[in-house]
């Protein structure tokens, strides 16, 4: 069984519309609901949703073609062989009635000269997309980003929608990966290092305060690891107060990918603090001689190589601080 | 280190140069006499003499012409064309010529020659006597062009230019010609194809030709309240281009603000602003902007000419937008 879709009459005195995009391809599955393909109208652009669900089998109407309003643009069936023997059987077909849009048309003159006087055509089907998704609320069309945002993300291992999902107004800035919400590929790593050296250290300097070191020794391994990235360190106490202690270089706050909070739980009987956010957090502790360091990051913004080897180079400098002066 | 104008700055190289090199001579429109509109040369012709320091009439072909063939035929001639507007009348000369004769020649001849000129808006000169053409001579494969933004910059460039077997166009700004700034007693040459990077920073980067590269200053210290890290880059010689340094910037920030005072329609900005997007794209978090000299004939109304050229706040502004990720032109 086959539903045909037809150009929907969206506007009183319009006789045609152009099909902007599709958003299914043929022998896609299809939800009712699925944005299915794009219009534009001399008074608006808005997406247009599928009323079955079954197997996209044919397209008949390419992107970028003004078809009269009724004209058939594609089939839809219950199964995906049609798409593959192109039979289609139209004698049981409903009649597709496209729903209504879910939003209002566009009346604002200003987008509407706009989209009219883009020349270049795909420059217009970004401006549409663009519009549609701000107008009309939908979740389709191209994701609007940097370059340089979209290259983080590809190295990242990031998708790019999931900020989309969670209301960042786009174009995405680099700034803009490190404000994912909460997402489930939060990890911690531990440590174990001899404190012998540090606790020496702290002994013998009349000024030097450990949470201090704490965040000075951070911020060496983090800039001898990571050599062009800038880091914030926050110390947080146990009683929930937060102050910045050290910053490797003074920038303002739009270009921080890199904040780490550390938790200072040595004359506590705790023996980690795990956030469980995007934000890095480290927190030590210690029983006798052993200072245990735990590590909580981000997959998805730290890498586990490179995560290691900065919690590595921690360690290292904690156990023999001499490697600070190097 | 002593203070000395940009003016003084040019005057002091073209008596160096000549000083040094017998076959180098100055030519153009009040030169010797009156010393130009913006006394300049004085002085150079009571040491100089009058055929080494040479009046014109007023004809640019003609002395322009007469300039190239000399450059051919062993002299360094130093000519002075008292506007950049003036540029118009000696294009055969310079860019069917001068340009490439050298090529055209199989490489026999040279034409050590350069053409010393100035651009700049803001003077109450009106349209034939404000445009900044520099864009304009840099289209043309033969030539050099030089855009001195200090005294400084000035004599080191000029001396270089007067010292390079091509031809070298090389713009002064007319309103800086009594601008101060630190210049070196001793002999320094600045090499062609280097830029200044005059401050460092990783937010956004403001490259300035010329007198632009103040406004860029200016706009930096408007953003160093707002704790805005910018990095400022002036290209010095925009033929041959330093395209290492501006893009490991643009790569560094993420974000370029281009400004130059020519016209911004097909012009110097949108030649390094393209050549940005081309080779550092993936590192862009912002579009690159330009910012020229609005395309308009220079108004002879004070009022609406500054209107037509950018300024510190126009710039600082727009690196404001880029960084807070905001749109600076409408999509």
């Amino acid at each position: 069984m086959s539903y045909e879709v037809k150009m929907p009459q969206l506007g009183m005195n319009q006789d045609t519309a152009l099909v902007v995009a599709w958003f299914k391809k043929e022998g896609d599955k299809i939800e009712k609901g699925d944005p299915l393909f794009e219009v534009e109208t001399d008074k608006a652009t808005m997406e247009v949703e599928a009323q079955k669900e079954g197997y996209l089998s044919k397209i008949k109407v390419d992107e970028g073609s003004e078809v009269p309003v009724g004209q058939l643009l594609a089939l839809i069936s219950d199964t995906n062989e049609d798409s593959h023997n192109g039979q289609t059987d139209l004698a049981g077909s409903d009649a597709f009635e496209p729903m209504e849009p879910d939003a209002e048309p566009i009346n604002d003159k200003s987008i509407e000269n706009e989209v009219q006087n883009i020349e270049d055509p795909s420059d217009r089907k970004e401006l549409v997309n663009r519009i549609t998704r701000n107008n009309v609320g939908s979740a389709g069309g191209k994701v609007l980003a940097s370059p340089k945002a979209k290259f983080a993300a590809k190295e990242m291992g990031f998708d790019l929608a999931e900020l989309r999902n969670s209301g960042i107004a786009e174009p995405f800035h680099f700034a803009d990966l490190g404000r994912v919400p909460q997402s489930p590929s939060f990890s911690s790593i531990y440590m174990q290092v001899s404190a012998e050296a540090f606790d020496a250290l702290i002994l013998k300097s009349e000024t030097a305060k450990r949470s201090l070191l704490f965040s000075k020794f951070t911020s060496s391994a983090w800039s001898f690891v990571f050599e062009d990235s800038f880091l914030e360190v926050i110390f947080k106490d146990t009683n929930g107060e937060s102050y910045v202690e050290t910053t490797t270089e003074a920038v303002s706050s739009s270009d921080v990918a890199n904040t780490i909070t550390l938790i200072d739980l040595c004359d506590t009987r705790i023996s980690a603090y795990e956030t469980g956010s995007n934000k890095l957090t480290l927190s030590f502790s210690q029983l006798r001689n052993e200072l245990t360091i735990c590590f909580s990051f981000n997959e998805r913004i730290l890498k586990f190589p490179d995560a290691v080897k900065f919690l590595n180079e921690l360690g290292a400098r904690i156990e023999d601080p001499i490697l600070q002066l190097i | 280190m002593r203070s000395i104008t940009l003016s003084q700055a040019v005057n002091e190289a073209i008596a160096e140069e000549m000083r040094l090199d017998s076959s180098v001579f100055l030519i153009g429109e009040d030169v010797a006499e009156a010393g130009t509109p913006f006394k300049i040369t004085s002085g150079l012709v009571e040491e100089f003499g009058t055929e080494r320091v040479i009046d014109t009439p007023i004809s640019e072909p003609g002395f322009m012409g007469l300039a190239v063939g000399a450059a051919m035929t062993g002299s360094r001639p130093i000519v002075d064309i008292m506007f950049g507007d003036f540029l118009f009348l000696i294009m055969d000369q310079l860019c069917n010529q001068a340009a490439k004769a050298h090529y055209m020649s199989g490489g026999k001849l040279n034409v050590p020659l350069v053409v010393r000129t100035n651009l700049g808006a803001t003077r109450r000169s009106a349209a034939q006597h404000s445009q900044s053409l520099h864009a304009l001579v840099s289209h043309i494969p033969g030539l050099k062009i030089a855009m001195p933004s200090s005294a400084y910059e000035a004599k080191g460039l000029l001396k270089t230019a007067i010292r390079d077997d091509n031809p070298v166009v090389i713009f002064e700004d007319k309103l800086m010609y009594q601008d101060k700034a630190d210049v070196p007693e001793d002999e320094y040459l600045i090499p062609f194809g280097e830029a200044a990077v005059l401050q460092e920073g990783n937010q956004v980067t403001l490259i300035g030709t010329s007198s632009m590269r103040q406004v860029c200053e200016e706009a930096a210290l408007i953003l160093a309240d707002e704790k805005i890290s910018v990095e400022i880059i002036d290209p010095r010689t925009l033929v041959p281009l330093d395209e290492k340094t501006i893009l490991n910037s643009a790569k560094k920030t993420g974000r370029v603000v281009v400004v130059d005072e020519g016209h911004q329609n097909f012009g110097v900005t949108a030649e390094i602003a393209s050549r940005i997007s081309e080779k550092a794209f993936y590192y862009l978090d912002a579009p690159v902007i330009r910012m020229g000299a609005m395309d308009v004939p220079v108004p002879f109304s004070p009022v609406l000419e500054d209107l037509t050229v950018p300024t510190a706040e126009k710039v600082a502004s727009n690196a404001r937008k880029i960084i807070a990720g905001e749109l600076v032109h409408e999509l």
